[in-house]
């Protein structure tokens, strides 16, 4: 079966070992789930939520909640150096706008970024209504990204699929074992490590992609959601395998924000199943975490 | 014993009781927050008790293999039925989180595939 591959969430989705039909139902579940779901198109159900008064109960689509629900089991996990409240934040460093090539960045006020993080700035009053406590915007980033292959990665085990890949522009999950790759981050169009996994996921984050500059200072898309501050931790890139993409997103993430022996110790305390690939700043590799996860791993000369 | 002290141990042990209880309702709802222990420890998934006497074996190389370019020349697209990932204990990692692997950066690559992952685009 041919590899599919369309443009959606802003990168390149590639859907392997499914049917024509299969393809068509995945690539409109993605183009929904996007239409929904991103910060960038306006007047969206994102963004009616975003424009709620606080203290006035909002009611929840059915699909949200299962969105928001598995984003703040893991922002929990994560200790909120991760979480979904970054919204206006990330329009203060300059990220307005689907990134593409020479990013021209438009400076936003960040009239509601969470500077300390100190509490999740919604009260859920029950599984389908919430209000606001404080100003703030979703933005559901990776946490998306993951839910939505995740998702049809369920769809396509419920069809009995025994070998499939879906991969949305590097975040990606297979059933069934695949060789892999992960993609060098200077070199990039290469990859830097092959290896194979089986019936999980692999996600990667990085600094060297979605970056640009202003007045001499240099900004990328990862933010430190305790701070709110852009992350200088000397990480390049993480990738990290998991048993789905939003684990996998979530752990690289962290090991793109804090310092790395301290990412360690919270990530083998919370998330002990994953494996990881850091790439850092100087230049220099670490591979570690659980090596039952992968096989077969060659690193380029 | 006089009812004083009585009194006094029965008033010690009501403020403990209260205070034990108003700690418990603290914590029914602690996602909230982000020194929330009590729930971030139930969060974690049981598997995070590894055995540290199963670290595996050095699965790594560097460069290519022709063994495995053999047997993965034979292999139709990226998909490959290797088969042999233990994964029937998912809650039994067994990991190098305490050996990591450094080692400088690679200066060329491999050819990408359908299942690169990098920096979104």
């Amino acid at each position: 079966m041919k590899t599919k591959e369309f443009r959606a969430m802003n990168c390149t989705i590639k859907l392997g070992g499914m049917n024509k039909q299969v393809q068509l139902e995945v690539e409109q579940m993605i183009h929904e789930f996007e239409q929904n779901t991103s910060r960038f198109i306006p007047n969206n159900y994102l963004s009616y939520l975003n424009n709620r008064a606080l203290n006035v109960p909002i009611h929840l689509d059915e699909s949200f909640v299962d969105l928001l629900d598995q984003s703040l089991t893991l922002a929990r996990k994560a200790d909120y150096y991760v979480h979904p409240f970054m919204g206006d934040n990330m329009r203060e460093i300059g990220y307005t706008s689907s990134f593409y090539e020479n990013y021209k960045p438009i400076f936003e006020e960040g009239r509601f970024a969470i500077k300390e993080f100190s509490e999740e700035p919604i009260e859920r009053l029950s599984d389908m209504w919430l209000i606001k406590k404080r100003d703030f915007s979703f933005d559901f980033g990776g946490f998306g990204k993951g839910y939505i292959i995740d998702q049809i990665k369920k769809l396509l085990l419920k069809k009995e699929s025994s070998h499939a890949l879906i991969n949305a522009g590097g975040d990606l999950t297979v059933i069934g074992a695949y060789e892999v790759g992960i993609e060098h981050p200077i070199l990039m169009g290469k990859d830097m490590m092959k290896l194979v996994i089986k019936d999980c996921a692999l996600a990667t984050s990085g600094k060297n992609q979605r970056k640009w500059g202003k007045d001499q200072a240099a900004y990328h898309h990862i933010l430190n959601g305790r701070t709110g501050e852009l992350s200088h931790n000397g990480v390049l890139q993480a990738s990290v395998i998991a048993n789905t993409v939003m684990e996998a997103e979530t752990a690289s993430k962290l090991f793109c924000i804090l310092p790395f022996e301290d990412a360690k110790a919270l990530l083998s305390m919370r998330f002990p199943k994953i494996a990881y690939f850091i790439y850092f700043q100087n230049n220099q590799i670490a591979i570690g975490g659980d090596t039952t996860l992968y096989k077969r791993l060659e690193v380029a000369q | 014993m006089d009812k004083k002290v009585k009194w006094t141990i029965i008033a010690v042990s009501t403020a403990t009781a209260f205070g034990f209880g108003g700690l418990v309702l603290n914590n029914q709802n602690p996602s909230s927050t982000t020194n929330s222990t009590a729930e971030n420890n139930s969060n974690q998934d049981n598997s995070s008790v590894f055995n540290e006497n199963q670290v595996q074996q050095d699965r790594f190389s560097r460069g290519n293999r022709p063994q495995s370019d053999n047997e993965l020349a034979s292999v139709p697209s990226s998909s490959y039925d290797e088969g042999s990932i233990d994964q029937s204990s998912p809650d039994q990692g067994s990991s190098s989180w305490e050996q990591d692997q450094f080692q400088q950066a690679p200066s060329s690559g491999f050819e990408q595939g359908n299942g690169s992952s990098g920096a979104s685009r």
